[in-house]
């Protein structure tokens, strides 16, 4: 049985209930994904979420939480940021703890060169991908039930 | 060697292979962003990751070729220019 079948919701669309679309594009910034599965589709929101997950937490293991930097890399942190509060824990790990080390501590934490590139680039494109999410939620809110869902 | 390994603490250090392996980091890249776009371009699920793996390739062969043209501009076009 194809799983589209699951993602119907009944009613008729969001437009008619702007504070409920509202909702979901909040939704849809705390958690990438999570916008669409309050939508109730939650096949949908759910493969969103766990490539956005893989995506920001290889960012995180590649060029550490230096990866994510609002101070010293702010251009690229605006794109970041479009993933959520688990983007600005990373960063206020980074700005209250990590930058705190002792030097020589630093040496180690510190991203630099292609594991920074990486990494950074990694959290950014999961940000700018969910923009377009947020984007497919706003659309799909509009929309009645059967047509959202397809 | 034994001692390197057990000294990175992930999600803090920066892992150490990336510097000479970076490229290969494109499939990775590449896959989750094909996870996140194809539900949004699909009305049914059961071909998502068939559909994702071709997302994977058309990109990963996109970026080889313009790295082969590239290549062949700076290499063997741009020389044919005149210097003044």
């Amino acid at each position: 049985m194809p799983e589209h079948h699951s993602e119907s919701r009944s009613g008729g669309g969001f437009a008619e209930r702007p504070a409920a679309a509202f909702i979901a594009v909040v939704c849809a910034w705390l958690l990438p994904g999570l916008g669409h599965i309050v939508l109730g589709q939650r096949a949908r929101g759910g493969r969103i979420m766990a490539g956005a997950l893989f995506l920001i937490f290889s960012g995180l293991l590649i060029g550490g939480v230096d990866s994510v930097d609002r101070v010293d890399d702010r251009l690229w942190f605006y794109a970041q940021a479009v993933n959520g509060p688990i983007v600005l824990v990373a960063d206020a790990v980074n700005q209250r703890y990590v930058k705190h080390l002792p030097p020589e501590r630093q040496l180690d934490t510190k991203g630099l060169g292609r594991a920074n590139e990486m990494g950074t680039l990694f959290i950014a494109l999961a940000g700018l991908m969910n923009l377009a999410v947020i984007f497919d939620v706003v659309s799909r809110s509009a929309m009645p039930g059967a047509e959202a869902a397809a | 060697m034994m001692s390197l390994t057990l000294a990175w603490t992930p999600f803090l250090e920066p892992v150490g292979w990336v510097h000479t392996w970076w490229y290969l980091l494109i499939v990775p890249l590449s896959f989750g962003l094909g996870m996140m776009y194809k539900p949004m371009r699909m009305s049914r699920f059961d071909r998502y990751w068939r559909e994702v793996g071709i997302f994977v390739g058309q990109v990963t062969l996109g970026v080889i070729a313009m790295g082969i043209a590239l290549a062949v501009l700076t290499e063997f076009v741009l020389p044919l220019l005149p210097a003044e």
